[in-house]
């Protein structure tokens, strides 16, 4: 399509007509609608399916026939001011004709004009606003994206209503021209971050974006990081947070997941409900998540260096049940960790893909499997179910799936290097994953920030999670706008009333 | 090419590890673990190296080595011993004998017999400081008899008798000391060594018979010289200031015309503290002590809910408890000359240039220093009940 040279309609229909039916050739799903505005022939050129028909009938081609058909020639300036269609947009050249009627748009070309024009009557089935499942919350908004975008930046809009919310849209794909939307605040983000993420998103040239998960690869820092480096949602309070704090969302037709960028590993820690709970909850909580993402990371491998090197670090009494119920287990503890461990990624697999009806068949399949019948079959130890049922849990806790399964998989690489190397080789493990992090950007942005902190500010959003009105400037991202409230936010009684 | 290269390294790196063949691993049930061990001593000057080992399992049991089995049914340890020219002779001729790894970081105690003990422990503890499995909080005890005698012990109450004995130094006035504590002893200023003695008490029979802490060994340059029990053994560890709290029973005299009583405290958040003074080449130490103390049973007629019978009570409490250190500070200066009250030190604090000078003197002069005694303990509650029942 792109090889194609562009060209700008003719002042002649049946030309136009005949290069857009060569264009459209063997589509049976294009609609080519020959009808007279008077004395003028025009068509009308759309996708059915793609366009609502009734409006069509009801607001270009009754008006058309009704009032317009004594007149003489009538020109296209003056059939739009008189049709009942609040939005079109007039177009030059058959590539823009062709883009507009892919969108659902109808394209209304005259004779003698060498213009047409596009109206906005697209309309196709929809899924309607869900709760979002792969991110839900006791508190909170309960609606999350869905396939079409518009109705996706019409939820954000409603969230942040100021002009300053701004919306650019690309076109990426080849073949699918799927529109994306970078979406940010002006005056709060940094400038040249939007120019960043619109330079990164105009280099891909590829067939078609069918996800967002497949823009997030071709534009992160770091290619070849096992984390990921922009954060996922698909609930729009997450994306207008974010938007307050100075990053940007990237929102791609198709698709209810949207992308925020740049993402630090704090952001995958914390949950949209560490902010809608009391401050104390959330804290809690948040250290709750960061101790068990960390077991999630070591637990096995912690286990498995600690009962095959260093047998003096197990409290007595531990270590003697331990050594009666490792008696008649056949493996080594790693082997025997490692079996349990891809049993139960096996089973969370089965669990994600099949049919809900079945689901409950594989867990209590899966209760066998990792718990009191594997260690009656002799081949697992009591010790090594309890550790994989806690490191399972706590891989759960992890509220971002993306960032869950990356730690899940780190888990096995570190196992292997407990295994053969004890505590040394769980150091390595931890040294390497760390020093990478550190390492690791995102937008240019840091992805552990704790690294450039100068001061404990930045903190207050990580470490704990500070009251909503002291949270009075915002994260540091590039360059700063600094104060995201006024000042003495406190609440209490006697204020307001009075002015300090 | 580059990924080519890539793949190379990477399959370099993942091989390698791999290749070598050597896996030092242990897996927890190849190890014979020791919850304790004992050593006496052995005829021709060598020592007896016997150990208490957990075997999860009740198959394996050998015949010449004596069985124990305690709680819990399945669970068990035994007791092995082997000879050898030292301990790490022993040590090794145990291994030989053991299918499983001998493994030392999990023994709790160690025990020497008596006779070991009066022969000299420093060669043998050397061992157990060098070897890099025993733990340092280990503690450490000198048996009355044999050493392997206490381990064989069958105990109905804890896991083992090891895990008898580290439980009774848990307890306040065990005194426990670790091989760490032992360690600081045999490498301190007066060469003297305090560590528990244990015994074996039979209640009836074999069946039913406990390892407790029967009073305290005291050691010069590593052999046994004395050993005390009950009041004596207090009372050292009161002037060691081990004790935080411990119960006193002084005599209370009345009025003229009435015998008085008994009157039973508890001492509490009690301090020791030694003052040295050297005055005309005349070496003398304080020992005072301060502290508080609840009435813990009154067998008198004062009644101790009147604050102005106080000063007369605490004064006769604080005489008891002056005489009673004196007392057993002399005993031991006369019967062992072994400085255990850490007297060496004080005086090492007080007069680092005088104590340099001096120090290869010390066990003449040890024996010569006159003692004094100041107590200062106040009686702050007459205890629970507030009633005098004479």
């Amino acid at each position: 399509m792109q090889t194609n040279e562009d060209v700008i309609f003719s002042a002649r229909l049946q030309e136009n007509i005949s290069h857009l039916k060569e264009r459209y050739a063997d589509c049976f799903d294009v609609v080519f609608h020959d009808f007279s505005c008077g004395q003028t022939p025009a068509v009308i050129v759309y996708f059915m399916g793609l366009t609502d028909s009734d409006m069509i009938n009801r607001y270009i081609l009754e008006p058309t026939l009704k009032q317009l058909s004594e007149d003489g020639g009538i020109t296209l300036g003056d059939f739009c001011k008189c049709l009942p269609v609040s939005s079109y947009t007039m177009i030059q050249t058959m590539d823009q004709a062709v883009m507009e009627i892919g969108d659902g748009n109808v394209v209304l070309l005259m004779d003698g004009e060498e213009r047409a024009i596009s109206l906005y009557l697209a309309k196709w089935e929809q899924r309607s606003i869900t709760e979002p499942e792969a991110e839900s919350v006791v508190r909170g908004p309960r609606e999350g994206f869905i396939e079409t975008l518009m109705v996706n930046v019409s939820m954000i809009r409603r969230k942040l209503k100021s002009p300053d919310l701004k919306m650019k849209s690309i076109r990426i794909g080849r073949f699918s021209q799927t529109e994306v939307v970078v979406a940010f605040v002006s005056g709060i983000i940094e400038s040249s971050l939007v120019t960043e993420i619109e330079s990164r998103l105009s280099r891909i040239n590829i067939d078609g974006i069918l996800e967002s998960g497949m823009i997030e690869e071709l534009i992160e820092d770091n290619p070849y990081s096992p984390f990921p480096q922009l954060q996922s949602t698909e609930r729009p309070d997450v994306v207008a947070a974010n938007l307050l704090e100075g990053r940007a969302a990237i929102l791609v037709e198709g698709t209810p997941i949207a992308l925020i960028a740049p993402a630090t590993i704090f952001t995958f820690l914390q949950s949209p409900e560490d902010h809608y709970q009391r401050y104390y909850i959330g804290t809690a909580i948040r250290w709750l998540r960061y101790f068990f993402a960390f077991i999630a990371l070591i637990g096995p491998s912690f286990y498995v260096a600690i009962v095959t090197y260093h047998q003096e670090m197990i409290p007595t009494t531990l270590l003697l049940n331990m050594t009666k119920s490792r008696e008649q287990i056949p493996f080594p503890a790693l082997v025997e960790a490692l079996l349990m461990e891809i049993t139960f990624e096996a089973l969370r697999e089965a669990g994600v893909r099949l049919p809900k009806q079945i689901g409950s068949a594989v867990s209590i399949v899966g209760a066998l499997v990792i718990g009191q019948a594997a260690i009656a079959a002799g081949l697992v130890s009591s010790p090594m179910v309890m550790v994989v049922a806690i490191t399972g849990i706590a891989s759960f806790l992890i509220p971002h799936f993306a960032f869950g399964i990356t730690v899940r998989l780190l888990r096995f690489p570190m196992m292997l290097l407990a295994g053969f190397l004890g505590f040394f080789g769980l150091m390595m493990g931890i040294t390497l994953i760390l020093t990478h992090l550190f390492a690791l950007r995102s937008f240019g942005v840091p992805y552990v920030t704790l690294s450039t902190v100068s001061n404990l500010s930045q903190l207050k959003d990580i470490l704990v999670r500070v009251p909503t009105w002291k949270m009075n400037t915002r994260p540091r991202i590039g360059v700063w706008n600094r104060y995201r409230q006024g000042a003495n936010q406190r609440p209490g009684p006697g204020r307001g009333g009075r002015r300090r | 090419m580059k990924s080519a290269r890539l793949a190379a390294a990477f399959l370099l790196f993942t091989i390698i590890p791999l290749v070598t063949g050597c896996w030092d691993r242990t897996e927890v049930n190849d190890l014979a673990l020791i919850m304790g061990a004992g050593m006496d001593a052995a005829p021709n000057g060598k020592v007896e190296l016997s150990v208490q080992v957990y075997t999860p399992n009740q198959t394996s049991m050998s015949s010449d080595s004596e069985m124990t089995s305690s709680g819990n049914e399945g669970d068990m340890v035994i007791v092995k011993s082997a000879v050898g020219t030292d301990l790490a002779d022993a040590a090794q001729r145990l291994q030989e004998e053991m299918p499983r790894k001998v493994f030392w970081g999990h023994s709790e105690v160690f025990i020497v017999g008596e006779e070991l003990a009066k022969r000299g422990i420093m060669d043998q503890v050397d061992f157990l400081f060098r070897h890099p499995q025993p733990r340092e909080h280990a503690y450490f005890f000198i048996s009355k008899g044999r050493a392997k005698s206490i381990l064989s012990i069958n105990t109905r109450m804890e896991r083992d008798s090891a895990e008898t004995l580290r439980e009774l130094t848990v307890l306040a006035g065990g005194m426990g000391v670790t091989l760490k504590d032992l360690g600081g002893m045999l490498a301190g200023r007066s060469k003297a060594i305090i560590v528990p003695l244990i015994g074996k008490k039979e209640e009836s029979g074999q069946s039913n018979a406990y390892p407790y802490i029967n009073g305290a060994a005291v050691l010069m340059k590593g052999k046994m010289a004395g050993q005390y029990q009950g009041e004596v053994k207090r009372y050292v560890q009161i002037i060691r200031n081990e004790l935080e709290s411990t119960t006193v029973t002084f005599p209370v005299q009345e009025s003229k015309d009435d015998e008085g009583g008994i009157m039973s405290v508890r001492l509490i958040k009690c301090h020791t503290k030694l003052i040295p003074l050297i005055r005309r080449n005349q070496w003398s130490v304080m020992i005072r002590i301060e502290g508080e103390a609840s009435v813990l049973q009154n067998e008198t007629h004062v009644n101790v809910m009147l604050p102005q019978e106080m000063p007369r009570l605490e004064q006769q409490l604080n005489k008891e408890i002056e005489s009673k250190m004196k007392e057993t500070f002399r005993q031991i200066q006369d019967e062992t000359g072994a400085d255990v009250f850490g007297t060496a030190d004080a005086f090492w604090h007080k007069y680092p240039a005088r104590w340099t000078k001096e120090q290869v003197r010390w066990d003449e002069i040890f024996p010569e220093i006159s003692v004094y005694a100041h107590s200062g303990v106040h009686i702050i509650s007459p205890g629970f009940s507030g009633k005098t029942f004479k």
